[in-house]
C-alpha cells in the first residue's frame, strides 16, 4: 500500500488492526505517528489508551499484553512498537527476549479494539524469518522508504506551493543542494524559511544561505576549493567552524583525503580520454560528483593535486600517531601548502 | 566538626536518609550524606534530585546520647559510611572532621579515616513557604499510599502515570493512580484549617516518592504537607521529606468509573485472592498471563491454563452472585494487587460487560463518601 493512499484512509477514520511502517524516512514516520493518534482518538484519551514500546528497552510481550487489553475508555487502544529488531537479522539487546510466538497468535487473530503499529525503521526485513513473512502477509504494510531525488524535490515543491509561498528556480535549486534532497531535513528547514518569509511569502536564495546550515560534505567541498586556490584564511576558517560543530579532526581529514583522491582519479581518467559519464561508471559514483570534481580541477596541474594529497596523508599520520596536536595538523598543512 | 552519638540510634537515622541517595547520579556530591552539627543538634541530609530527606536529631532527645563537641559540617560517601557505622561494635560512635577533609570515625578500638567532600559543595534544598500547611492523619495517609501506588505505571514513556494524582478540596483528600490497565482510587476526609478551606490543591507525586515516604514515616498522629509549584514537603516531627512533582495534566479519571453494573459478585477478599493466586500458578507459566472468571446462575468458576502444563478450575465460595451470566478474562496479578488492599474484608466485584473494566469495592464502606475506595481493572479479550 502506498503511503499517501494509507494516510488518506487513516484521515477518514478507516484503520487496519495491524500496521507495519517499513522504511527509514523520518518525516513520513513522524507524520504517520501523529496522524494515527490524531484520528484514532481524542487527545484527552491518549494518555490512557496509547502505549509506546521501544523494543531496545522492553520485551515484545509488554506491547502484546497491552494490545490484548480492552480499551480503558473509548473505542480503541493504540499500541506503538518501535525498533522491532526481531524482524531483522540483527540481535536483540542483551537480556531482552521477544516472544514471537505470541505475536504469531496475535497476527492470526488481532484484537478488534486495538490498532497495533510497528515502526520498522529499517531498509529491509529478514525475510528468511517466519515472523517477518507472517507480519508482511497479515499487516497493512506501508512503505516509508526515503523518496528518490526527483520525488523528494516534487514533494517539497508541492509543500511550498500549498503553503502559499514562492521560490524562484535558482533559490529552489540552492535549497535542494543544501538539504541534499533529504525530505526530513527539507521539511524541518522549510519551517524556518516559512517564518522568515512570512510577510511577502517570497523565499530568497539569501534566506536559504542564512538559515539552512551546510552539512559536513558541503563544508568539505568548500575547504577543497579553498585549498586548491591556496586561500588558507578561508580554508582554516571553515575548518575551525567544523571543529566548533564537534566534528572530529581525523574524520574531517579522512573525508578531505577521499575528496582529493577522487580529484586525482578524475584528472587521470579525463587525461586518458574518458568522458564524465564513463568516469562515473568506472569509479562507481554519482555523475553529479564527477561533474563537481571536474569543475574544481579545471586548469589545475597534477603536481599541485599530488602535493595536497600527500600533505593530507602526512597530517593524518601525525594525528593518528599523536605527533603534535590533532586540531592544528590541518592548519599546519594548509599554511605549508599555500606557501609552496 | 566533632560529635558523639549512640550508634544503634544513628544507624536508623542514616538508613532513613539513605533512602533518598542513589549511587547512580550525574552529580557526584549527591552520592554522599550531608551532616551539619550545631548547638541545637545534628542535621542529616540526602538527595537524588527527585527525593530529598532531612532528619534532625535534637540535642535534647536523650535516647540518642548526642553530644556536639565542635560545630561544622561535612559530606561523607553514603554507602561506605553506612557500612562502616553498621560494622562497628560499640554503642558509642565518634565522628570528627580532621585536616584536608578527612573524617575520623571511631568506635571502641576501630578507627576509620575516610575522604570527604566539603559541605559547601552540596546543593541547597528547596525552601518551601510554610504558610499553607495541611495536616494529614499519618496512618490513614500511609494506607491511602499503599492502596493507590499499586496502580502507578512503571513505564517512563508515560511519565504522568508514574505518579499518584492527589486532590485536596472540600475537606477531602482524593488519591488516584492508574497505569491505563487498572485504577485505584481512595478518598479520605481531612481537617483543613479555616484559612485554607477555600483553597484546592492538585498535585501529582511520583509513586516512588510516596513508597519511600510510607516506609520512613513513624506512627505519629499527623504529617504536615506543604506544596509549591514543583515540590511537595512532608514534615513529621524531625523528618523533612521533599519530593519533586510531576508536571502536566492528569487524565480525567472520573469518567472511567462505571456507575452501573449488570453482574455483581460478593465474597471475601482474602478467599478470592487465594483462589486467584492458585489460578495464576499456571497462567504465569504460560505465554500470556490470563485467567478466566465465569459467572452463571448456578456457580462462579475461576480457571486458568497453560498449554505447556495444563489447566486449573475452581468453584468459588461466594456470598452472593446476581445479574447477567458473564465470562471475563483478566490479568490475575492486577486482581491480586487490588484484593491485597482490602485485607479480610468482604468485597463486591461489579461487571458491566466482558469488554468493559470491572470494579472491586468494599461491601462496608465505613464512610458517607461515594466511591471512597475503589479498584478498577481492565479485562483482556476472551478467546
Amino acid at each position: 500500500m502506498t503511503y499517501a493512499a494509507e494516510i488518506a484512509k487513516i484521515k477518514k477514520g478507516q484503520f487496519s488492526p495491524v500496521y507495519l511502517f517499513l522504511g527509514t524516512e523520518t518525516y513520513f514516520i513522524q507524520e504517520a505517528r501523529k496522524l494515527l493518534l490524531e484520528h484514532a482518538m481524542p487527545e484527552e484519551d491518549q494518555d490512557l489508551n496509547v502505549g509506546t514500546y521501544n523494543l531496545d528497552e522492553v520485551p515484545l510481550s509488554h506491547a502484546l499484553e497491552d494490545a490484548e487489553s480492552i480499551p480503558f475508555f473509548g473505542d480503541r487502544r493504540v499500541v506503538i512498537v518501535d525498533q522491532p529488531v526481531f524482524l531483522t537479522g540483527e540481535k536483540a539487546k542483551a537480556g531482552i527476549e521477544h516472544d514471537t510466538e505470541w505475536l504469531e497468535r496475535y497476527l492470526n487473530n488481532p484484537s478488534d479494539s486495538t490498532i497495533l503499529v510497528f515502526f520498522a525503521a529499517y531498509e529491509k526485513l529478514d525475510n528468511r524469518k517466519k515472523i517477518s513473512k507472517l507480519i508482511q502477509k497479515k499487516a497493512t504494510v506501508v512503505s516509508v522508504a526515503p523518496l528518490k531525488e526527483a520525488e523528494a524535490r516534487n514533494y517539497l515543491n508541492q509543500v511550498i506551493q500549498n503553503e502559499g509561498y514562492h521560490m524562484d528556480r535558482q533559490s529552489l535549486q540552492f535549497f535542494f543542494e543544501r538539504i541534499e534532497d533529504n525530505l526530513s531535513k527539507g521539511m524541518d528547514e522549510l519551517q524556518k524559511l516559512f517564518l522568515a518569509a512570512m510577510t511577502d511569502k517570497k523565499i530568497t536564495k539569501q534566506m536559504v544561505e542564512d538559515l539552512v546550515p551546510r552539512n559536513l560534505e558541503q563544508n568539505i567541498f568548500d575547504i577543497v576549493t579553498y585549498v586548491l586556490k591556496k586561500d588558507s584564511q578561508k580554508a582554516i576558517q571553515t575548518y575551525r567552524d567544523l571543529l566548533l560543530q564537534k566534528e572530529e579532526p581525523i574524520k574531517i581529514n579522512a573525508i578531505l583525503l577521499g575528496q582529493f583522491r577522487l580529484l586525482i582519479q578524475v584528472r587521470l581518467l579525463a587525461k586518458k580520454g574518458y568522458q564524465q559519464p564513463d568516469i562515473a561508471k568506472v569509479l562507481k559514483i554519482h555523475p553529479y560528483r564527477v561533474k563537481l570534481a571536474s569543475g574544481q580541477i579545471r586548469n589545475m596541474d597534477e603536481n599541485r593535486l599530488q602535493k595536497a594529497y600527500l600533505g593530507l596523508v602526512e597530517a593524518e599520520k601525525k594525528m593518528k600517531t599523536g605527533d603534535g596536536l590533532k586540531d592544528i595538523q590541518f592548519e599546519l598543512f594548509m599554511l605549508k601548502y599555500a606557501n609552496q | 566538626m566533632k560529635f558523639n552519638i549512640n550508634r544503634p540510634a544513628f544507624i536508623k537515622y542514616i538508613t532513613d536518609v539513605q533512602r533518598a541517595i542513589s549511587s547512580r547520579t550525574t552529580i557526584p556530591v549527591l552520592t554522599g550524606i550531608k551532616m551539619v552539627a550545631d548547638k541545637t543538634g545534628l542535621m542529616l541530609s540526602g538527595s537524588d534530585s527527585d527525593i530529598s530527606i532531612e532528619i534532625f536529631i535534637p540535642i535534647e532527645d536523650e535516647s540518642n546520647d548526642l553530644e556536639i563537641i565542635k560545630e561544622g559540617g561535612i559530606v561523607l560517601p553514603a554507602r561506605i559510611f553506612n557500612d562502616i557505622v553498621r560494622k562497628m561494635s560499640d554503642e558509642k560512635l565518634t565522628i570528627e572532621v580532621g585536616d584536608n577533609l578527612q573524617t575520623h570515625i571511631t568506635s571502641a578500638n576501630a578507627a576509620f579515616k575516610i575522604n570527604s567532600i566539603d559541605v559547601e559543595s552540596y546543593p541547597n534544598f528547596p525552601t518551601i513557604d510554610s504558610n499553607e500547611v495541611i495536616s494529614l492523619p499519618t496512618n490513614l495517609f500511609k494506607q491511602v499510599i499503599q492502596h493507590t501506588v499499586i496502580a502507578t505505571s512503571t513505564q517512563e514513556s508515560r511519565p504522568i502515570l508514574t505518579g499518584v494524582n492527589i486532590t485536596i478540596e472540600n475537606g477531602t483528600l482524593k488519591a488516584v493512580a492508574t497505569d491505563s490497565h487498572r485504577l485505584s482510587q481512595r478518598i479520605i476526609p481531612i481537617n483543613i484549617p479555616e484559612s485554607l478551606s477555600e483553597n484546592s490543591y492538585k498535585v501529582i507525586i511520583p509513586g516512588k516518592s510516596l513508597i519511600e515516604l510510607s516506609r520512613i514515616v513513624e506512627d505519629q498522629d499527623t504529617i504536615d504537607m506543604m506544596v509549591t509549584e514543583n515540590q511537595v514537603l512532608f514534615k513529621a516531627e524531625n523528618l523533612y521529606f521533599y519530593s519533586r512533582l510531576l508536571e502536566g495534566y492528569y487524565p480525567d479519571t472520573n469518567r472511567l468509573i462505571p456507575t452501573t453494573s449488570s453482574t455483581n459478585l460478593v465474597m471475601n477478599a482474602a478467599d478470592l485472592l487465594q483462589a486467584t493466586d492458585r489460578a495464576s500458578l499456571l497462567s504465569h507459566e504460560g505465554k500470556n498471563n490470563v485467567v478466566k472468571l465465569s459467572i452463571s446462575d448456578e456457580k462462579v468458576e475461576l480457571s486458568g491454563n497453560s498449554p505447556e502444563i495444563g489447566t486449573v478450575r475452581e468453584d468459588l465460595q461466594y456470598q452472593e452472585a446476581n445479574g447477567d451470566p458473564l465470562v471475563i478474562s483478566f490479568n490475575p496479578d492486577y486482581l491480586k494487587d487490588a484484593l491485597r488492599t482490602f485485607g479480610h474484608q468482604d468485597v463486591m466485584v461489579s461487571f458491566t460487560a466482558p469488554i468493559r473494566p470491572f470494579t472491586v469495592v468494599p461491601v462496608d464502606n465505613h464512610t458517607d463518601i461515594e466511591q471512597a475506595f475503589i479498584q478498577l481493572i481492565t479485562p483482556v479479550r476472551t478467546y
